[in-house]
């Protein structure tokens, strides 16, 4: 018992050492270019990856990615299950007063989405008495909220559904941040973008008062920024040919 | 504790749950009406095909996930050009589902009863029909009643899956408020509660029936 006792403190030992060196990210890999699984391989692939490895290599920190749902990213930072959340989350979707938030890694346009041969709408103020889908938690979501005289939002639990609706007629128009609708699969020939939205800023989403962190995230980015490889991934994932 | 965020969204609840009392009863309903036909015709083996055709619809819907079920008749169906709104497909899911464990249930009860009640109406000269009406169904509905309010208990609380299909019943309103909140223990307690609610009182009124269909008999 004894014997057993000292190697489990051992092994706790070790890993609370090993902690040291590793940034866990928590992510929903459920949102293309951003995060999301390679078809091929399974990986979690996508420009929040690539960004993550690369603020860790400028820290000189492992990083470890963790997947989980988005509705409980936030939930999962306040149970210590990691360290930051780097998932395409924006100011507002991530509340800023119960966590503390990097400076805005990234501009993202929220667009209105509608089926090709949809032709009645043509800016947000044809939402009015239709039904737009958004995905339930995300920053489009809150967006699409203020909007006024909407008949009904239908709320997913992931975009991919809200699309489906879209094809299959059952709902009028999908909000949802634009390098996702540009970099969907066969995009162009089913849908088109009609109208920009407000843009949200997405940050990197730490703990509460994990201000040493924040500071270090905040270096990273600046200098990922200055020294040309934020703009190399920018180019990889975001840009649209 | 901050129960504000669940006072604060009560109206909001309260409407959620009577949408998912609306769609588990109507759902009930037509499972109840598809078990009374299968289940019959299921226990007396009226045709070789027919018995087959019923055998691997139950199997079918017993074998598979509700959610499963509910993602294909709502977003695989339109693929080949079924399309239905969202609370059409959550009741035709629902109601296939458990229409499925329904008809076992009637069947066991039909089956349950002695021969010689069959035996006795024949020889009163009783149709087929009025046999089943007056004397088979009355004391099968008897032997099932607590295994059909377990069903109905069960589709109320399996309502909570039909919430993928963008439908704010009451476990989409509760992470429609978490998804604002953050206070996930109040709210899933909520939840919590008034599914128990709901289901608790069923099983009281199905007690108070039970009692009353033992004393008339």
């Amino acid at each position: 018992m004894k014997k057993f006792i000292a190697g489990f403190l051992l092994c706790f030992s070790m890993f609370s050492y090993a902690q040291e060196d590793v940034i866990t990210v928590g992510l929903c890999a459920a949102y293309p270019p951003f995060e999301s699984r390679d078809a091929k391989s399974g990986d979690i692939v996508g420009f929040d990856i690539d960004l993550a490895n690369e603020i860790g290599k400028v820290l000189n920190k492992k990083i470890v990615i963790k997947d989980a749902e988005w509705q409980a990213l936030l939930g999962g930072l306040k149970t210590n299950q990691y360290d930051m959340i780097l998932s395409a989350m924006s100011r507002q979707e991530a509340g800023e007063n119960n966590v503390n938030l990097s400076n805005t890694y990234y501009l993202l346009n929220d667009v209105i989405v509608v089926k090709k041969q949809n032709n009645k709408i043509t800016s947000k103020q044809d939402l009015k008495n239709k039904v737009v889908g958004v995905q339930l938690g995300s920053g489009s979501e809150q967006i699409v909220d203020k909007l006024k005289g909407l008949k009904k939002v239908a709320r997913y639990n992931y975009n991919p559904e809200a699309f489906l609706d879209l094809k299959h007629e059952r709902i009028d128009a999908v909000v949802v941040g634009y390098a996702y609708a540009a970099k969907q699969k066969n995009f162009k020939s089913e849908y088109k973008i009609v109208d920009k939205l407000a843009p949200s800023e997405l940050v990197v989403v730490m703990k509460k008062d994990k201000d040493e962190l924040t500071k270090q995230i905040n270096m990273a980015l600046t200098k990922l920024k200055s020294n040309g490889v934020y703009d190399k991934l920018v180019q990889k994932w975001l840009e649209v040919k | 504790m901050n129960f504000n965020v669940v006072y604060d969204n009560l109206g909001f609840l309260f409407e959620a749950s009577w949408l998912t009392i609306y769609l588990s009863f109507i759902s009930f309903i037509i499972a109840f009406i598809i078990g009374i036909v299968v289940g019959t015709l299921r226990s007396y083996k009226i045709h070789k095909l027919l018995d087959f055709v019923l055998t691997s619809y139950i199997e079918i819907f017993r074998g598979t996930p509700l959610l499963i079920q509910l993602f294909f008749i709502y977003y695989g169906l339109p693929q080949v050009g079924i399309s239905m709104s969202s609370h059409e497909a959550a009741i035709l899911g629902l109601s296939l589902n458990f229409g499925a464990y329904m008809s076992e249930i009637v069947r066991a009860g039909v089956q349950g009863i002695p021969k010689g009640q069959y035996e006795a109406s024949k020889s009163l000269g009783m149709s087929n029909l009025s046999m089943l009406a007056y004397i088979i169904y009355p004391q099968a509905l008897r032997l099932t009643l607590p295994t059909l309010t377990n069903t109905y208990a069960a589709i109320l609380k399996d309502s909570s899956l039909v919430s993928v299909l963008s439908i704010t019943e009451l476990t989409r309103a509760g992470q429609l408020i978490y998804v604002r909140t953050y206070e996930p223990f109040e709210i899933y307690l909520t939840l919590g509660v008034f599914y128990f609610v709901m289901t608790y009182s069923i099983s009281i009124i199905s007690k108070k029936l039970e009692k009353k269909l033992y004393y008339n008999t």
